[in-house]
């Protein structure tokens, strides 16, 4: 007896894995665990106008929210905000972005594996100050990276659980909190009476924007969710105004229950302080809280671990960086050089910025700084790419759009874009300006990574200011084709075909001109 | 406790944030449906595949063996599925050689036990996080009409957190489930 056997099938992308809730809850994860850490060091600084700073940077970061949504459906890879600007201006910027993201994700292990003792804290009052916090904090990264070494497998599952259990007890929180806690006419007193300085107002409204950051995720969840061009538009859109509407709800609850002076004095668990306060469920809503945001943050913490490792292996892919980074661990076939490389240095931030007078603020410094460098990149790309690859089809669009024509084709110009690119400008300068580290460590780390870049691309033989010619045709027709986009795919494959069709009688009539 | 105060303005916010909120979620939830459904149950369980998955781990060939022998009982084809698990460090189509090249080794394996039964065996080497997941999805997506896998009784730290790879096929597989454990060797006498 013979069998009839038949070739292989070799599937590299299964993206079927992660359904709506889980592609939601992967940014959840990630972004909604960043007001635990914001509310706090806002308070701090727009002190009774806090809302007001979140509700400005809030509108800046949905147009970005926005932006990501329409690039990450239509590009649905790995590499998120280095990959789009890549393709819309080119290796030296694709790589700038990525790098500044790098930042972001490394100060998210820090902050967050610092936050993350600070909720633990709130059973153990005595720790809650330094060096106790930085040694939890070190704990933190070193089990989490060890963890990453063997490598996860199982992570949407873990992140569904809790993202469902932390909205569910947030909006309790919220909800009972305007019910029964709050005081409209303190929350107005302090408004007026204790509106904060020109300078420490713009330098609340410029640190609220950590309490956005994590956009990235929504790229990544993209990669591994079933029609990405569907499911992504509303689980990002979602994700977008869901963190604004929590943050500016705990924002407006906390100032209309309690003094800003109480959520400034508490930065390692605000939101827990908060909660304690509220009628009926404050005894066991400040425990449960603390405990909640411990494992929500925690989460996050982890998510920058996996978000710099899968960042720099697409770096290293598309030669922004060295193949030294992308070797898997011989056993557990892991990035183990990015993770031992990156979590090293979130670890020397978290002893850094424990030496500074407030370690919480410092560490917001940087992430504010990565995150809004990285989103100018992103929003000049999104702009750039409608005229660079108009044949890509967009399952989503940002709204009000102005048609152009450019070179002979018809361009939609995303004017929501370009606000939002001069809102993200008018951070980035905020931050500039009103961010005594961020505006020196942050551009020194800009100026290493730019010199390992070119240090890098002479000895790999790679152009050091131009960018490598790529087949993205090809490679934007696997991409939807692996995402199960048929529609999309024959979309594109018609698109091309008109614009060869357009270049072909362009030819012709400029070759039938030279003949007469 | 904190004393309550009951604010009309308080409870505009509260059901503003409620709608709000709300809507939002059961706007995400409710996407139009997709232009091909997976196929009807009782259709796949008369016409559909058998799926087994190869991994070394789960005693492959007595697996292939089995479903060999089920699908020439059944006039069934015979999915081999094979599962490089990537972990979240990396993004699923990063190259692992070291993995590939098991996988293709265990295939050959797959395909010398395959030759001694007359049946048709396709061969499918995937990659997921979980194998589970992966054959799962794969049985959602084609005609399955039965899914036969292994199971070690010694789980690592992170099935036993979540569950281990068969016990997410039972939980969610659309069709039947056969799943085999290894014997436990007997307790040596005297």
């Amino acid at each position: 007896m013979s069998g009839n056997a038949e070739g292989t099938e070799i599937t590299t992308g299964l993206r079927r894995v992660v359904s709506i809730w889980g592609s939601f809850t992967w940014g959840y994860a990630d972004v909604g665990a960043d007001v635990y850490v914001a509310l706090g060091l806002v308070a701090m600084a727009a002190q009774g106008a806090t809302p007001l700073a979140f509700a400005i940077t809030g509108a800046v970061y949905m147009l970005i929210g926005l932006a990501y949504t329409e690039l990450a459906s239509t590009y649905p890879v790995a590499g998120g905000g280095q990959y789009y600007t890549l393709r819309g201006l080119g290796d030296i910027f694709g790589f700038t972005a990525g790098w500044a993201l790098l930042l972001d994700f490394t100060i998210d292990v820090s902050l967050f594996a610092l936050s993350t003792a600070g909720y633990i804290n709130f059973f153990f009052p005595g720790l809650q100050h330094q060096p106790w916090l930085a040694i939890e904090g070190l704990v933190v990264v070193v089990f989490l990276a060890s963890v990453n070494l063997r490598g996860i497998r199982e992570s949407s599952w873990l992140n569904e659980v809790i993202g469902a259990v932390d909205m569910v007890s947030e909006s309790t929180i919220i909800l009972f909190g305007f019910l029964f806690a709050f005081n409209p006419s303190f929350f107005a007193h302090q408004f007026v009476t204790q509106f904060p300085s020109t300078h420490d107002f713009l330098y609340g409204a410029s640190i609220a924007i950590i309490s956005f950051v994590g956009l990235e995720s929504i790229s990544q969840a993209a990669e591994e969710t079933l029609r990405p061009a569907t499911v992504v538009p509303r689980t990002s859109l979602a994700l977008i105004f869901t963190v604004v509407i929590y943050a500016l709800s705990f924002s407006t609850l906390g100032l209309g229950v309690l003094p800003w002076q109480v959520i400034a004095q508490n930065q390692g668990d605000p939101i827990a302080v908060l909660a304690h306060h509220i009628p009926f469920i404050g005894f066991i809503a400040g425990p449960f809280t603390a405990l909640l945001a411990a494992t929500l943050v925690l989460a996050s913490t982890n998510t920058g671990i996996m978000g710099y490792s899968r960042i720099t292996w697409s770096m290293s892919k598309l030669g922004l960086l060295p193949q030294w980074f992308s070797a898997l661990h011989s056993k557990f076939r892991t990035p183990y050089r990015t993770i031992i490389v990156f979590s090293s240095l979130a670890a020397l931030q978290i002893v850094l910025a424990s030496l500074s007078s407030n370690a919480y603020d410092t560490l917001g410094n940087m992430y504010a700084f990565g995150a809004v460098s990285g989103y100018v990149l992103v929003m000049i790309s999104l702009i750039r790419l409608r005229f660079l690859d108009p044949d890509s089809p967009r399952a989503y669009k940002t709204p009000l759009n102005l048609k152009v024509t450019y070179r002979g084709d018809t361009v939609e110009v995303p004017v929501l874009g370009i606000v939002g690119l001069i809102g993200t400008v008018a951070i980035w300068v905020l931050v500039m300006w009103t961010h005594a580290i961020g505006r020196i460590a942050g551009p020194a780390w800009l100026v290493i990574g730019w010199a390992f870049y070119f240090y890098h691309r002479r000895r790999a033989g790679l152009p050091l200011l131009g960018t490598v010619a790529r087949d993205w045709e090809t490679e934007q027709r696997e991409v939807l084709r692996s995402a199960g986009e048929h529609r999309l795919l024959r979309q594109y494959e018609a698109a091309l075909a008109r614009r060869q069709a357009r270049q072909a009688a362009k030819v012709s009539q400029e070759e039938a001109g030279g003949d007469e | 406790m904190p004393e309550a105060q009951l604010h009309p303005f308080g409870i505009v916010l509260a059901v503003v944030f409620v709608t709000s909120v709300g809507s939002i979620l059961w706007w995400m939830l409710h996407p139009p449906k997709a232009e091909e459904e997976a196929p009807a149950v009782e259709a796949a369980l008369e016409a559909g595949q058998i799926l087994v998955g190869f991994h070394v781990a789960w005693g492959a060939e007595d697996l292939l063996r089995l479903a060999c022998e089920l699908g020439r009982q059944e006039n069934a084809p015979v999915t081999a599925m094979y599962v490089t698990e990537v972990p979240f460090t990396l993004p699923l189509d990063a190259p692992i050689p070291e993995e590939d090249e098991r996988a293709r080794k265990a295939e050959e394996r797959a395909r010398a036990i395959a030759a001694e039964y007359d049946t048709t065996v396709r061969y499918v080497i995937r990659r997921g996080r979980k194998a589970g997941r992966a054959i799962v999805d794969a049985s959602l997506h084609e005609p399955t009409r039965t899914i036969i896998l292994g199971a070690s009784e010694h789980l690592g730290m992170e099935d036993r957190l979540f569950g281990s790879s068969a016990e997410f096929v039972l939980r969610h597989a659309p069709c039947q489930v056969l799943v085999r454990r290894p014997a436990r060797a007997k307790p040596a006498r005297g």
